[in-house]
Parts: C-alpha cells; structure tokens; sequence
C-alpha cells in the first residue's frame, strides 16, 4: 500500500518541478524568478524526500534526508539573498527599485 | 506485492521522463538570460532538476546507500551559486 | 524555552511552506508574468540579533515574500513581494511568526 502513496507523491513532485521549470522560463522579472526556485522547487524536493521515507523506513535514511532538506531549505535563501544583494549591486535592469517602508511593527510577544 | 513493486518501478521511469523534459526550460532561459544573474538563478534550477533526478534513481533501484551521493551534490549546489555570486560582488567592488 | 511551542511553531512553518509552494505554482499556471512585485522594508521588534537573523531566513519561506537585504545594525530587513496585494497578508502572517518565535525561543 505505501508502495502506492509514494508512486503517486513521485508523480505529483515531478509535475511540481515542472511547473517551476516553466515559471523559470515564463518569468521576465529576476526576483521573480528567485523566488520560484526558493519555494516552488523545495516544496517539490520536500515532497521527493518524504517518498523516500515511505519506502525505506530506515533511521540512517531520515537522518540523512533531513540533512539533505536542511542544506536545501536553509541554504537557499542564503543563496538568493547573495545573488540579489550582488544584482542590486552591479545594477541589473528591474531590481534598483525604491523601498517603501513599512511602520514598526508594535505586536508584543505576550498577546 | 509484486505488482506494487512493479507500479512504483513505472512511476520512477515516468518520473523521470518529466524530469529530463522539463530540463529544457532552464537551458533555455541559460542561454537566452540577458544578464549573469539571470545565469546563476537557471543553473541554481538545473541543479535541483538533477537532484530530483537522482532521487528517483534510489526509488528505482532500491538502493538507499545512493543517498549520499544526493548530499554531495545538494552541498555542491549550494555552496557553488553562493561562491559565483560572491565572485560578481567582488569583481564590482575592484572597479 | 518552552517545546510545546516550538512544535506548534514547526507544524505552522512546515504548513506555511506547502501552502506557499503551491500558490506560486497556481500563479504560473495561470500564465503570469511575474511583472507586479514590489519592494517593501519591514521591520522587526525582535531584541536579539539572531532572532532577526533567523526571521530573515524565515521570511524567504512563507508564501509570495522573499527577503533581499538586511542593514548593518540589525533593524530592517528589505522584502520582495511577487504581487501587490499580498501586502496585509504579508504583513499578518510575518507579526505571527515574529511573535511564535519571541515565545518559543
């Protein structure tokens, strides 16, 4: 039975990192596209590693899935953040934008 | 049992075909992508592509020791598209 | 300090992670271009700094929002938005992840 679950969880990642490959190409905005292969591509990869539990069931295999979405989820958006701070930087057409600010956020951590 | 084993053997193969097809889409935008970060970000996708694909050649193979292969290039990806960003960030601050 | 909100504060990130994913996803089916971000500059009430450095990673993951820069001192972080109208809910989801953090660690 989880032979059936996990096929169909292959099934719909690799449609989800399709559907990224085609936003990366449909994109004319550079932070646009980061942020398709920040979120869209983890969901999918996320996705993939949960299949691979299903299969194995194996403690050396959760441990080593989990190090492998923890590089993915928590080094990725240092990635984007450098690659963004360097295209601000030489000034790539569509992201020298002005900011506007936002007001300071009064929530207290008690309510 | 046969036959899951069987469904779930298909599923990878079919996995991968989507795969390998919707590799075209980030060598397009390589090639055609106007700027070098527009570069950077379509090899950052290829990277992932490939990740995936390898994941799909453990649940073929039901080989779990494949795994560690998958880390070494997750690490490589990562660390590769922050070092080439890194390498522009610098390059503008000589000039 | 306490687990029991750390716990709830993974389910609610993991949650929001799935959600965002397949917002993104939807919007590009639909056949967007992707022309209608806007730059917004937030910032937090978060009293030590690797709180807002952690805040910064966890921006990048809710849905429609990826964080660009962050200033010297540690007291605004500049945010992207994919589409205008997100901005309430941008603003709603960062206030309770903001304070889930200030209770769980």
């Amino acid at each position: 039975m989880t032979e059936y679950i996990a096929a169909i969880m292959l099934l719909v990642s690799a449609l989800t990192v399709l559907v990224a490959s085609i936003g990366i190409w449909r994109f004319k905005n550079l932070y646009a596209r980061m942020h398709v292969v920040t979120k869209v591509s983890s969901l999918g990869l996320l996705l993939l590693l949960v299949a691979v539990n299903l299969i194995f069931l194996d403690w050396f295999v959760l441990f080593e899935s989990a190090v492998v979405f923890g590089v993915l989820v928590f080094l990725s958006p240092v990635a984007a953040h450098v690659i963004a701070r360097a295209a601000r930087s030489i000034g790539t057409p569509g992201t020298t934008g002005k900011a506007e600010r936002e007001e300071e956020s009064k929530e207290e951590p008690g309510t | 049992m046969e036959n899951a084993d069987l469904f779930l053997k298909n599923a990878a193969l079919i996995a991968l075909y989507i795969f390998s097809l919707s590799l075209i889409f980030p060598f397009f935008r390589l090639f055609k992508g106007p700027t070098l970060p527009d570069r950077i970000v379509a090899l950052d996708q290829i990277g992932v592509i490939i990740i995936g694909m390898m994941i799909c050649d453990v649940l073929y193979a039901r080989e779990k020791l494949l795994l560690d292969v998958v880390l070494v290039v997750a690490f490589i990806l990562a660390f590769g598209s922050m070092i080439i960003a890194r390498y522009l960030y610098k390059q503008k601050k000589e000039q | 300090m306490k687990p029991l909100y750390f716990i709830y504060f993974f389910i609610y990130y993991a949650f929001k992670v799935i959600e965002s994913g397949y917002a993104i996803a939807w919007q590009i089916l639909r056949g967007s271009k992707g022309n209608d971000g806007m730059l917004i500059e937030y910032r937090p009430g978060l009293k030590k700094d690797w709180h807002v450095v952690l805040l910064f990673n966890l921006i990048s993951m809710t849905p429609g929002s990826m964080s660009i820069d962050i200033n010297e001192t540690n007291d605004s972080i500049l945010v992207h938005l994919l589409n205008r109208s997100d901005r309430n809910n941008f603003l709603k989801v960062t206030g309770k992840i903001e304070s889930l953090l200030a209770k769980a660690l």
